[in-house]
C-alpha cells in the first residue's frame, strides 16, 4: 500500500497566495521559512520563496489593488466623488476579499463594489451609474429602474431609468 | 522598414479614422475585442499593419493555458490579420486566484520549460510568431538565470522574439538600481522585434525613496527617449508602439511623441 504524499505547492501559486492575502504577507514578514513549510512549498522553490523581499511583496500587492481601484473609480465616478476620502479604505477592504476573474474583471469589480457599499449601508453609491455598469455586464436587452439619485444641474431627482441595448450600443432614457 | 504607431484605444478611434500621417501601424489589445468589434478589426486591418497584444494569457502559470482565453485571443489575431502576436513574461493568475495584472516569474529551468511550452502552443495554434514582453515589477524574483539570459534562452528554444518595453526597463533600472544599457546589451539583438514606449510617472518627493511607475499617461521624457534611440541602434526593431492609456484626449502630445519616435528611431535605422 502506498502512502499518498501531499501535493507540493509551486512557486507561482505560492506567490499568488502571498500577493492576494494580507494576513499571509504579515506571517511571511515575521517568519518566511515557517510560511514555506506551512504552505508546503516545493523543495526546489523554497530558497527563492524565502528570499522574496517583504517590502517589495507589499508594494507589488498594493500595486495590484491600485490598478483595480483606478479602473473602478473610472467606472463609478459619481460614487467615487461622493465617497471622497472614504473611497480608498473602503475599496481596499473590499478588494482584499474579492478578486474578479476574466476579461471583464473591471466591470465586475465595479458592480461588486457597488453591492459591497449597499451591504455596508453606504449611501454614497450612485445607483444611476451602477445600474449602467450592471446592465453592461449582464448583457440584457432592456431594463427599468426607479432611481432617486439622478443628478441634473447639481439637483438630485427621482426618475425611471430605462436602459436599452440596440445593435451593440447602450441607450439610456429617463422618465420623470 | 521600421514603423511607428500607437496602441489602439477606443478613445482614439475618431482620431485614427482621420488617418493621421504619424500613425503607420497599430497594436490591438486582444481583450478589448473579446466581446465584439469584429467589423472594426477587419476595417483597421485593411488600413494598417496590426499587431495583437495580450494581457491575460498568463503564459507563466504552471498547467495548461486557459482554453477560452486562448480561443478568443486567436480569434482577434485572425480578424486582425496580425503580423505577430505578443504577451508578457509574467503570470496574472493561478488555478486559485486571478490577480488581474502582471507579476514576475522566477527565471529558472522549471519556469523556462513551462513558459517555452506555452509560447510554442500559442505559436502553433495562432500560426503566428510570438513575441514576449519584459514587464515592470516592484517585486524581484531571483532564479538560476539572469532575466536577460532567461529571455535569450526562451527565444533560442522556441523561436519567439522580444517585445522590448523600453519604459519598463527604464523604470525597473531606476527602482532596483541597475544599468539599463548593460541589461539591453546582454540581450541577443536579433530577437528584438517590437518596442513599447510611453512616458514614465514619478511618485513621491524627490528623494532616495522616489518610485518610478508605468501609468501609461505621460509624454516621453528625454532620458527615456535616449534609451529608446539606443535600443533602435542596437537591434533590428521593426515596429515601435506608443503605449498610452491615459490622457488620450491630448492628441497634440501623442502626435508629438510619435514624431519624436520617428525622428530618433527612423534616424537610427539609416545610420
Amino acid at each position: 500500500m502506498s502512502v499518498e504524499q501531499p501535493l507540493k505547492l509551486d512557486l507561482t501559486t505560492a506567490m499568488a497566495r502571498l500577493l492576494s492575502d494580507r494576513e499571509l504577507r504579515a506571517q511571511f514578514r515575521n517568519d518566511a521559512g515557517q510560511v514555506a513549510v506551512t504552505l508546503g512549498i516545493d523543495e526546489s522553490a523554497r530558497e527563492t520563496f524565502v528570499g522574496l523581499n517583504p517590502a517589495e511583496l507589499e508594494e507589488q500587492a498594493q500595486g495590484l489593488i491600485e490598478k483595480r481601484k483606478h479602473e473602478v473609480a473610472r467606472l463609478l465616478p459619481l460614487t467615487w466623488k461622493t465617497l471622497s476620502l472614504r473611497a480608498d479604505p473602503l475599496f481596499q477592504e473590499f478588494a482584499e476579499s474579492f478578486w474578479p476573474e476574466g476579461h471583464r474583471r473591471h466591470l465586475l469589480d465595479a458592480v461588486r463594489f457597488g453591492e459591497y457599499l449597499g451591504i455596508h449601508c453606504e449611501r454614497s453609491l450612485n445607483t444611476v451609474e451602477w445600474n449602467q455598469r450592471r446592465f453592461d455586464l449582464v448583457g440584457r436587452s432592456l431594463s427599468f429602474h426607479f432611481v432617486k439619485d439622478l443628478i441634473i444641474e447639481d439637483q438630485t431627482r427621482y426618475a425611471i431609468q430605462i436602459l436599452i441595448r440596440w445593435r451593440g450600443r447602450i441607450i439610456q432614457r429617463f422618465l420623470f | 522598414m521600421r514603423l511607428v504607431g500607437v496602441g489602439y484605444r477606443h478613445a482614439l478611434a475618431d482620431w485614427i479614422e482621420t488617418r493621421p500621417a504619424e500613425v503607420e501601424c497599430l497594436e490591438i489589445t486582444a481583450e478589448h475585442f473579446f466581446g465584439g468589434g469584429d467589423n472594426k478589426l477587419r476595417g483597421l486591418s485593411e488600413t494598417y499593419p496590426l499587431y495583437v497584444h495580450g494581457l491575460g494569457l498568463s503564459l507563466g502559470t504552471p498547467g495548461p493555458l486557459d482554453s477560452e482565453t486562448l480561443e478568443s485571443f486567436i480569434r482577434v489575431a485572425d480578424l486582425s490579420s496580425a503580423a505577430w502576436v505578443s504577451e508578457h513574461v509574467a503570470f496574472t493568475r493561478t488555478s486559485e486566484v486571478d490577480l488581474g495584472h502582471l507579476n514576475p516569474i522566477s527565471p529558472n529551468r522549471e519556469t523556462l520549460a513551462i513558459f517555452a511550452e506555452h509560447v510554442q502552443q500559442l505559436q502553433q495554434q495562432s500560426g503566428r510568431k510570438v513575441i514576449v514582453e519584459n514587464i515592470t515589477t516592484h517585486l524581484r524574483v531571483v532564479g538560476e538565470f539572469a532575466e536577460t539570459e532567461f529571455l535569450n534562452q526562451l527565444c533560442e528554444q522556441t523561436g519567439c522574439g522580444l517585445l522590448f518595453d523600453t519604459t519598463n526597463l527604464f523604470i525597473n533600472s531606476k527602482n532596483h538600481g541597475f544599468d539599463a544599457s548593460q541589461w539591453l546589451h546582454e540581450l541577443e539583438p536579433s530577437n528584438i522585434v517590437q518596442l513599447h514606449v510611453v512616458g514614465y510617472s514619478l511618485r513621491g518627493p524627490i528623494s532616495a525613496n522616489m518610485r518610478w511607475h508605468d501609468h501609461h499617461s505621460e509624454p516621453i521624457q528625454d532620458d527615456l527617449l535616449e534609451l529608446t534611440a539606443e535600443v533602435c541602434e542596437y537591434a533590428p526593431v521593426q515596429a515601435i508602439i506608443l503605449e498610452r492609456d491615459l490622457n488620450l484626449d491630448d492628441i497634440e502630445s501623442i502626435v508629438n511623441d510619435l514624431r519624436r519616435l520617428k525622428d530618433v528611431c527612423g534616424a537610427a535605422i539609416e545610420a
